[in-house]
């Protein structure tokens, strides 16, 4: 037997969750963009370091 | 003589053979007509070996005691590489995770809510599922609804990977119908679009150009999605964490030869496993029951109404936004990816030649990747 009001329930929060997820998720990805733009620096270098050699660790 | 009569020919059953013939045509279709080969061709060989009887090939370890050399290699990659231990569908997304460029969510990062309202494909699945269970039509409960419902996603490893956990039985037909639907995007979102867009909707041209995104800008991302939806949805981790592992290596810049091997010889190797493991996983006495057509029904209301829910989502930022906002790049937040983002360009330009939404449409379209890998977390979290 389907418990109705179990399964509304999960269906609230799984869209409900998800969407509040992304929408906070949006807001921290504004707030980090306004923060890293302003940050001085070559911020839209596509630079890679000079040497990629370095093999250790891997 | 009595070693002849146990010939593979004489243990076949119709439902084997019916399987044999579906794996066929999913090989035809990959060859011929180009539908999804990557996944459709290594699936129809699958099926075609899972269905060819007294092979061995899916016996499981476990099924043979843990013998030494008796388990079969299609069954020791379905219990490792899925029921297991799930690996396959996490590698697949440090794969996907190389592949992607987050550039126009990042430049645009409202388009994030149309990734979300996309996912209502899902949780109208799960009550059409739960609702067909109820009136006896078939014996779905929860688990198996939320394993159904996922297919809305349109993302074929996070719908391997939440059905293996809750329904394995379901995860054959629930991948192939994720992926077939993929493939068939062309043909199932314009009607939705065009019937619940205006032409005049549809023609709105985005005249504002997509901002440029800085590198810095491009490798916090990745560490900023790990942190905070692992943070409120830890049962997301392997999906979330995989895909932004590998998304750093390649924004990072730094591991050119990890970030190529991720995007190349680890997703292609994957791939191969895991998609001869899907097939493998569709025996004929399991597949060929009602249910499996209710699934694949289910699958199409999911992603159908996966669309809509972007659609709608789309008139209703059109009608906040300030800027011009055309609604059927909503369309594109179920995943799908590129697909469905090439199907909003392509209706958009067919209204209106100017348009050009694809850089827009790619935005709700990787959210969605990370909307439908959260859903799942979520529903394991509720269910698992």
């Amino acid at each position: 037997m389907i418990d109705w009001a179990e399964a509304w329930e999960i269906t609230a929060v799984a869209f409900g969750f998800t969407f509040a997820v992304l929408l906070f998720l949006s807001f921290i990805v504004i707030l980090a963009s306004f923060i890293l733009t302003r940050i001085p620096g070559n911020a839209s270098s596509e630079d890679r370091p000079a040497n990629n050699n370095n093999v250790a660790g891997e | 003589m009595t070693d002849f009569l146990n010939m593979g020919l004489f243990q076949l059953t119709w439902a084997n053979a019916v399987m044999l013939v579906i794996g066929l045509v999913f090989i035809w279709l990959a060859i011929s007509k180009k539908w999804e080969p990557y996944e459709l061709l290594p699936i129809g060989i699958g099926m075609i070996l899972a269905n060819l009887p007294g092979t061995g090939l899916l016996l499981q370890p476990q099924q043979v005691g843990g013998q030494i050399g008796s388990a079969g290699l299609l069954g020791i990659f379905i219990e490792f590489g899925l029921l297991r231990y799930t690996v396959l569908p996490q590698l697949i997304f440090i794969g996907l995770g190389a592949m992607t460029d987050f550039s126009p969510l990042i430049a645009k990062p409202k388009l994030f809510i149309l990734g979300a309202a996309a996912q209502l494909g899902i949780v109208i699945a799960f009550i059409g599922a739960l609702a067909l269970g109820h009136f006896g039509l078939a014996d779905f409960g929860m688990l198996e609804a939320a394993a159904i419902a996922i297919i809305g996603g349109a993302d074929g490893p996070t719908t391997i990977y939440l059905t293996s956990k809750l329904a394995p039985d379901l995860m054959g037909v629930a991948a192939v119908a994720a992926y077939s639907y993929m493939a068939m995007v062309a043909f199932i979102q314009p009607p939705i679009i065009r019937a619940l867009t205006s032409k005049k909707e549809r023609q709105t041209y985005m005249q504002s150009q997509i901002r440029p995104v800085s590198r810095r800008e491009r490798i916090m991302f990745p560490v900023i999605c790990t942190i905070v939806v692992i943070l409120l949805v830890p049962q997301s981790a392997p999906l979330v964490g995989m895909f932004m592992f590998g998304n750093l290596l390649r924004e990072s810049g730094v591991v050119e030869r990890l970030s190529i091997s991720a995007q190349n010889s680890l997703i292609n190797i994957t791939t191969i496993i895991l998609m001869l493991s899907i097939g493998a996983s569709m025996p004929g006495d399991i597949v060929m029951k009602t249910e499996t057509l209710l699934v694949l029904g289910l699958g199409l209301i999911a992603f159908a109404g996966g669309t809509a829910g972007g659609v709608l989502m789309g008139k209703l930022m059109k009608v906040l936004s300030r800027e011009p906002f055309n609604p059927i790049i909503g369309a594109a937040g179920v995943s799908a990816v590129p697909m469905a983002a090439r199907v909003v360009q392509h209706i958009g330009q067919k209204e209106n030649p100017k348009n050009f939404l694809l850089m827009y449409a790619m935005g709700p379209n990787v959210a969605g990747v990370i909307g439908s890998a959260v859903v799942a977390g979520v529903l394991l979290n509720m269910l698992g």
